[in-house]
């Protein structure tokens, strides 16, 4: 799963072309207008937007359909809950669910071409170029490194219980063993976090957070890149305030 | 010359346990490449720490070009002098690339961009891994890690460079290629390893740690081909160094297959003779008496 980015991070739309900081940024006010909206008919707008994105970011579209599908389920269970308790009756209640449905998979299938049109580790130091703490952002790319680190030594302890005729069944002994495992991992990670820490502290860790940023200059193209999603929301939004009938 | 690292008295301990290292006078000169040899649990890589000021030492002072370390803040305060360069790279290669890696220590030096870009590109091409920028280190092979560990140094250009078992778990080639790096290292070297190859190859001088202590300080070659010696200190000679000191005297010495065992032969000029069975034909016969192959010397 923490690979997938690598594999579509590849070259291939002009959002993959795109600076990154404009990116996040474009997209975050896309996702900001999408929380905004509280007609379903906007919502639905909202919903073939970001699929229209997925498409245009040439990302893997069963994928996608498959990754938000989960996602969709749970936010399913609003239909259950909201006609039964909404203060406006059981109507209203269907329409807000369906309001949240359909902006929970907006906003989801809007993060595919956020994040998948590039290598994770630059649109996190792309949040270091838009001025996050450089502490926070170096803590961010730690943790991405070392849950790919530990999901191969799980992985590998996985083969080895295996190896040695340990069979995964649903039972007390299972859970034990996988308890046993999780345990042993936390212990060395936490162990290695010390030899780490050390060994940034070695090459002058401080004050600084040892980013080398370095993002190109903007040019013309990713500004008018940007303008676009930044007019899309702002269209998202405008529309939304017409169906709610303001002016 | 001068001396660059200087130790006296230095001892440490593990919270309450033994003495991992205890009463080390020591006095490195500037340039010299120095062997730390020993058997598991010596206090090889412990010293390194002191030395890195990663551990606080118990007692004892050390003296890194003629300053003594400060009270606090030692590891931040050597960081442009003394590079460590740790067992496993993945302790090391914390980044999310290679170039992210390499460039950390130059970032927090704060330099320029420029200066950054130049240092990454000059410590990947010594270790020959330019183009190898956007990798993810810990996607690479083994050796290439050890060298991109190193390149993480040299990007910091230390005057000192310390390494813990350098060429530990690496192919042949890997293992060559690495000695090649750390034997083109400029400055002074200090290396825990149990690789006699990279000590004859690199080393000037060996100290042999044995629970703690110095037991031994000299030349590579007295040290290493010292059997009483390195067997009395729980280490023992291998078979290549044997097989060179042979060569070197002029005497006999053979490795040969015969039916299913392998053999080495010895014969000296004044008549001893010593057969070393390294693989018997016989499935029961037990490793360590193989390996010492003490009971198959004949006078």
């Amino acid at each position: 799963m923490t690979t997938d980015h690598l594999l579509y991070g590849a070259e291939r739309s002009s959002l993959h072309r795109m600076d990154e900081r404009l990116k996040l940024t474009g997209f975050a006010l896309l996702l900001i207008a999408m929380s905004l909206l509280q007609t379903p008919v906007a919502a639905l707008a909202a919903c073939g937007l970001a699929a229209g994105a997925v498409v245009f970011a040439r990302l893997p579209v069963v994928l996608v359909l498959r990754r938000t599908g989960g996602v969709a389920l749970f936010l399913s269970t609003f239909f259950l809950i909201l006609p039964f308790s909404h203060p406006g009756g059981s109507r209203a209640g269907v329409q807000e669910a369906l309001v949240i449905v359909l902006k929970g998979i907006a906003m989801v299938l809007t993060i595919f071409p956020m994040f998948w049109t590039a290598p994770l580790h630059r649109s996190l130091k792309a949040l270091a170029g838009l001025r996050l703490p450089q502490r926070l952002v170096t803590l961010l790319l730690l943790t991405f490194r070392y849950v790919q680190t530990y999901e191969m030594r799980l992985a590998q302890l996985r083969i080895s219980l295996q190896a040695r005729g340990f069979r995964f069944r649903r039972n007390l002994e299972t859970l034990r063993m996988i308890g046993g495992v999780v345990g042993l991992l936390l212990l060395r990670s936490f162990e290695q976090t010390e030899r780490i820490y050390q060994a940034m502290l070695c090459r002058g860790y401080g004050k600084k957070g040892g980013i080398a940023e370095g993002f190109p200059p903007v040019s013309i193209s990713d500004g008018c890149r940007f303008a676009f999603l930044f007019l899309l929301s702002l269209l998202l939004v405008a529309f939304d305030l017409h169906l709610r009938g303001w002016g | 010359m001068n001396s660059v690292i200087q130790t006296k008295g230095l001892s440490y301990r593990y919270g309450k346990g033994r003495m991992a290292l205890e009463k080390i006078d020591l006095s490195i000169r500037e340039g010299e490449t120095v062997a730390l040899i020993g058997a598991n649990g010596a206090g090889k890589s412990t010293l390194l720490l002191l030395l890195r000021g990663i551990l606080d030492a118990g007692e004892g002072e050390i003296v890194i070009h003629g300053r003594g370390l400060p009270r606090r803040g030692k590891i931040e305060a050597l960081a442009g002098e003394v590079g460590l360069v740790v067992q496993d790279p993945d302790d090391q290669l914390f980044s999310s690339t290679v170039f992210d890696d390499v460039a950390f220590g130059a970032v927090n030096f704060g330099l320029p961009r420029d200066e950054v870009e130049a240092r990454v590109k000059r410590a990947l091409a010594a270790v020959g891994l330019s183009g190898f920028e956007e990798r993810i280190p810990h996607h690479l092979s083994g050796g290439e890690k050890r060298r991109v560990s190193l390149a993480t140094v040299y990007a910091m250009e230390p005057s000192i460079l310390l390494l813990d078992e350098p060429t530990s778990h690496l192919d042949p080639k890997a293992r060559l290629e690495v000695i090649r790096l750390i034997r083109d290292f400029p400055g002074t070297r200090v290396i825990a390893t149990h690789d006699f190859e990279l000590i004859l190859k690199v080393a000037s001088r060996v100290i042999l740690l044995h629970e703690g202590k110095i037991a031994a300080d000299g030349p590579p070659v007295s040290i290493v081909t010292d059997e009483k010696l390195l067997r009395e200190k729980d280490l023992a000679m291998p078979l290549v160094v044997r097989y060179l000191m042979a060569l070197e005297s002029g005497d006999h010495a053979a490795l040969h297959a015969h039916e299913h065992e392998h053999v080495y032969d010895y014969h000296s000029r004044d008549g001893k003779t010593e057969r070393r069975i390294l693989r018997h034909s016989h499935p029961h016969a037990h490793e360590d008496d193989r390996d010492h192959g003490h009971e198959h010397e004949n006078q």
